[in-house]
């Protein structure tokens, strides 16, 4: 069990290495620089920039200096807005994009996965059903076209006796809950569609097993059967699952943000990237493949716990 | 009256665009309490499915026909709640495969002691240390320490002792055990074979045993009920089928046993 | 006795579960397949769907003789009226937004067509060597596969956009870079079946070298499964697009897609919903008639019994 984690995490080390390598490279192989659209600054200005971003040195210096602060937690000082370290803006996006994603994704969990059971158990009955229709329709219609819908019928056709849309059509308001509501829901309704969908095809597969015919066999009351013996087999693939879903969980985050003007991580990101904010734009990408990763270990983790096979 | 007696069962299985699958046919036996009753036969003969249905494991695709009265009652018409009550506890079954008939998820402790809690209500701690006593009863060795082991820690053998342990737990009336030996090398077969005599011996268990070995049979039996194509061909106590077998079909089954001594076949006449 | 096969493929296809012998009744194997197609209505249906859609989105334009960028000063800001022949209703600057949905139909539909080829290419090569040649090299093969999966592509394809522009060929080109990893590796693991087959031996037996056996022989054998996966892959590549257009960083101005539509169609919903709506729908019709295309066309080439 030790040697399995020790390896996974040894090759989580390289992979992020190679990823923080290869967006350095990018940005600095770029045409425009980030201060190129501006007016001619003076000498004793440009000088200060350079002592601040260290531009004039080598490739390799810049590099080795940066994976250098990187180690010390530094992600460097923004491009754009120079009186902000990049550790400061992203401590401000973060609550956002956590209070958001982070809240999704357990209800999308729980509620995924009692959904799959549900149309497991009760095959071609009205649940079954309907989480295959769901898992159709979540399948086939964006977030970027479903968050919208959402602000439409909650901000703009249901109002209140004031004429105020019921929900706010964005921001973030200081985190009020009523301006939390659409955008998880928006995330939960993306992942749950997915997590059900699995969850059932796993767990019908798992009844069909010769396990749970001993089960059945032992007189053992269909509750216990399912929970106690099917389900933790038919988790397998969700849990795989959940690594895929910490990948596309940025995309969405990127999408939820847009729609509803959240100023979280991936606001940030793309602003950065239309400014040319060469380090905030790494610094991000840095964190995010970091998050990735060690979220990976962790479902990597959560296999072994959950398969004794592995284990012993 | 005997503890189990099965008239006219039928299962169909029924497909979509194509007409049903007839695998078993106006079948009849019974078991007295106490014996043991071969049902033997080639893959397809429809043993299997006989006793799936008496035990309501058929898949929701199949229907069922005839009258199954275990003590009396007709398993199956009963409702999920009274045959989940008679399963495990009255009647217990032990099936082929044992590297898939157990749960690799849960620890043997956890399938051993579940069916007392459950049909009987016992406290966790009596309920393993009767597990403990029936894991000894089937000759498995340091069986504390193997109660918290996972079947895949434990070798093809000694799984099905384990299966048959958890099925002999609750001391039922009748033992239904299909093709307990198939899967498993020869040597332990023999094993097994053993243990299942010793057992029933001893519990004085009805048993229903399935095989197409009629070595097996010969071993273990009293009565015999030799099955093809879904219908019982011949039946009849041990000792006068293997004296004077009448259906090709049992003959067939016979001469597929490796014999050391004989050369000739059976006469079919 | 059955006759000897023409090709190694169609005796030794890897995707046919159907056991037998593809010579089994009068039917070769692909009129099978088309038939177990043809009859599920839902697949069908959506097939024609599908290529209805296609054929408006590039025909359409030339037959209603319309131009997209057209100000109908008459009809601004109209919703969807069927009479005037303003089928979606028009934008705030009049422009018709049926066609405008149509030829940016062009755009999504041709980024769908050949980032998915492209990275069928790309993975189907990979995988199938990957699954061939094994030991070391398949090891590191995968690795990097591994090492891909865990980079946060959106990102990328946001820095790739924003840094070397906009160019219809680089959003192809990054898509497709991060859609290939799910093709290599079915591609492997029906390679890493197929290598047992007698019909490579047999190649291997008469000197053919590794790389030929991998483009002459194993490759057409993957073609059924690359095809199905093509379709789960098509949705998830169209997808991207949109979604890249969406937050401003999909395809340059005058071209439009449906993505960009919609993001048009979200600024202004309080007061043009059906700036959304239209697109939108196109958008959701086409991806779920992939979806059930991709269905059939797997249930045809291994069907399961009920």
């Amino acid at each position: 069990m030790l040697a399995y984690t020790l390896r996974r995490t040894l090759w989580a080390l390289p992979t992020m290495l190679g990823v923080i390598t290869v967006c350095y490279l990018m940005l600095h192989a770029t045409p425009g620089g980030p201060f190129d659209s501006e007016k001619q600054l003076s000498a004793a200005a440009l000088a200060n920039l350079d002592a601040k971003y260290h531009f004039t040195e080598p490739l390799w210096r810049q590099y080795l200096l940066y994976l250098g602060a990187l180690l010390r937690g530094d992600l460097g000082a923004s491009y754009r807005y120079v009186d902000w370290s990049v550790n400061e803006l992203v401590a401000k996006a973060l609550p956002v994009s956590l209070g958001i994603g982070g809240a999704s994704i357990p209800i999308a969990l729980v509620l995924g996965i009692a959904l799959g059971v549900a149309a497991a158990v009760r095959r071609d009955r009205p649940i079954d059903r309907f989480v295959m229709l769901l898992g159709n329709t979540g399948n086939v219609v964006p977030p970027f076209v479903l968050g919208p819908v959402l602000v439409w019928v909650f901000a703009i056709v249901l109002k209140t006796q004031e004429g105020q849309g019921w929900l706010p059509a964005g921001g973030w308001g200081d985190g009020a809950w009523t301006h939390r509501v659409l955008p998880i829901t928006l995330l939960v309704v993306i992942n749950v569609s997915t997590i059900a969908r699995v969850m059932r095809a796993s767990m019908i597969e798992v009844l069909s097993s010769n396990f749970i015919r001993t089960a059945r066999a032992k007189g053992l009351p269909p509750r216990i059967v399912v929970w106690r013996h099917a389900l933790r087999p038919a988790l397998m693939p969700v849990v795989s699952l959940l690594g895929a879903i910490s990948i596309s969980s940025i995309t969405s985050a990127v999408v939820t943000e847009s729609v509803f003007a959240l100023p979280g991580l991936g606001q940030l990101v793309v602003n950065g990237a239309i400014n040319r904010d060469y380090t905030l734009v790494l610094g991000i990408v840095v964190l995010t493949t970091v998050a990735a990763v060690l979220f990976n270990l962790l479902v990597d983790l959560a296999y072994a716990l959950l398969d004794p096979r592995i284990r012993y | 009256m005997a503890l189990l007696e099965v008239e006219q069962l039928s299962v169909r299985f029924m497909r979509r665009g194509a007409p049903p699958v007839h695998a078993v046919q106006d079948v009849s036996f019974s078991v007295e309490a106490g014996r043991t009753l071969g049902i033997v036969g080639e893959s397809g003969s429809g043993k299997s499915q006989t006793v799936m249905a008496i035990m309501g494991l058929l898949p929701p695709n199949a229907s069922v026909g005839g009258v199954a009265c275990y003590e009396g009652r007709d398993v199956l018409r009963m409702d999920r709640g009274a045959l989940n009550a008679l399963r495990g506890e009255r009647i217990a079954m032990v099936f082929q495969d044992p590297m898939t008939s157990l749960n690799p998820f849960l620890t043997i402790e956890r399938q051993l002691t579940e069916s007392l809690q459950t049909h009987r209500g016992l406290p966790r701690r009596e309920a393993r240390l009767r597990a403990i006593e029936a894991l000894e009863r089937v000759h498995i060795p340091d069986a504390a320490r193997r109660m918290g082991m996972y079947p895949h820690q434990c070798s093809g053998g000694m799984r099905q002792r384990i299966t048959l342990a958890m099925a002999l737990l609750m001391k039922p009336r009748l033992l239904i055990a299909d093709e307990p030996t198939t899967a498993l090398d020869v040597t332990v077969q023999a094993q097994i074979v053993e243990l299942l005599r010793e057992i029933t011996r001893d519990s004085g268990t009805a048993t229903i045993l399935i095989t197409h070995d009629m070595g097996v049979v010969a071993g273990l039996c009293d009565d015999v009920a030799v099955m093809c194509a879904g219908r019982i061909v011949e039946q009849s106590d041990a000792v006068s089928l293997f004296a004077a077998p009448a259906h090709p079909r049992t003959i067939d089954l016979m001469n597929a046993v490796p014999k050391l001594d004989a050369f000739e076949e059976v006469d079919r006449g | 006795m059955a006759a000897p096969p023409s090709s190694s493929s169609e005796l030794f296809d890897a995707s046919d579960s159907g056991g037998g012998n593809a010579y089994d009744g009068a039917l070769s194997r692909r009129a099978k397949v088309a038939l177990r197609f043809m009859r599920n209505r839902t697949a069908v249906v959506s097939l024609a769907v599908l290529v209805t859609v296609v054929l408006v989105c590039f025909a359409g334009p030339f037959v209603l003789g319309q131009d997209p960028a057209r100000n109908d000063w008459t009809a601004l800001a109209l919703p969807p009226t069927l009479e005037g022949g303003h089928w979606f209703g028009t934008d705030e600057l009049g422009r018709d937004l049926f066609v405008r949905t149509l030829v940016g139909g062009r755009v999504s539909l041709e980024v769908g067509l050949l980032g998915t080829i492209a990275a069928c290419l790309i993975g189907v090569a990979y995988g199938a060597c990957a699954g061939y040649f094994g030991g070391r090299v398949d090891a590191v093969m995968m690795r990097i596969v591994d090492l891909m999966y865990a980079v946060p592509y959106m990102l990328i394809a946001i820095l790739v956009m924003t840094f070397f522009g906009r160019e219809f060929y680089l959003v192809i080109l990054t898509i497709s870079a991060f859609s290939w990893l799910d093709m290599a590796r079915v591609a492997r693991g029906q390679t890493l079946s197929l290598r047992t087959r007698e019909f490579v031996d047999a190649a291997r037996a008469i000197g053919v070298p590794g790389r030929a056996i991998v483009f002459r022989h194993i490759v057409p054998n993957l073609l059924g499964i690359a095809v199905v996966y093509a379709t789960v892959m098509a949705p998830g590549v169209v997808l991207t697009e949109s979604v890249l257009s969406f937050l401003g960083l999909g395809v340059q101005e005058p071209m439009t897609s449906w993505g960009v539509l919609i993001e048009d169609g979200a600024q202004k919903l309080e007061a043009m919903p059906w700036l959304l709506l239209g697109p939108a729908a196109m958008l959701c019709t086409t991806l779920y008639c992939v979806g059930f295309v991709g269905d059939g066309l797997r249930d045809a080439l291994d069907p399961k019994e009920p």
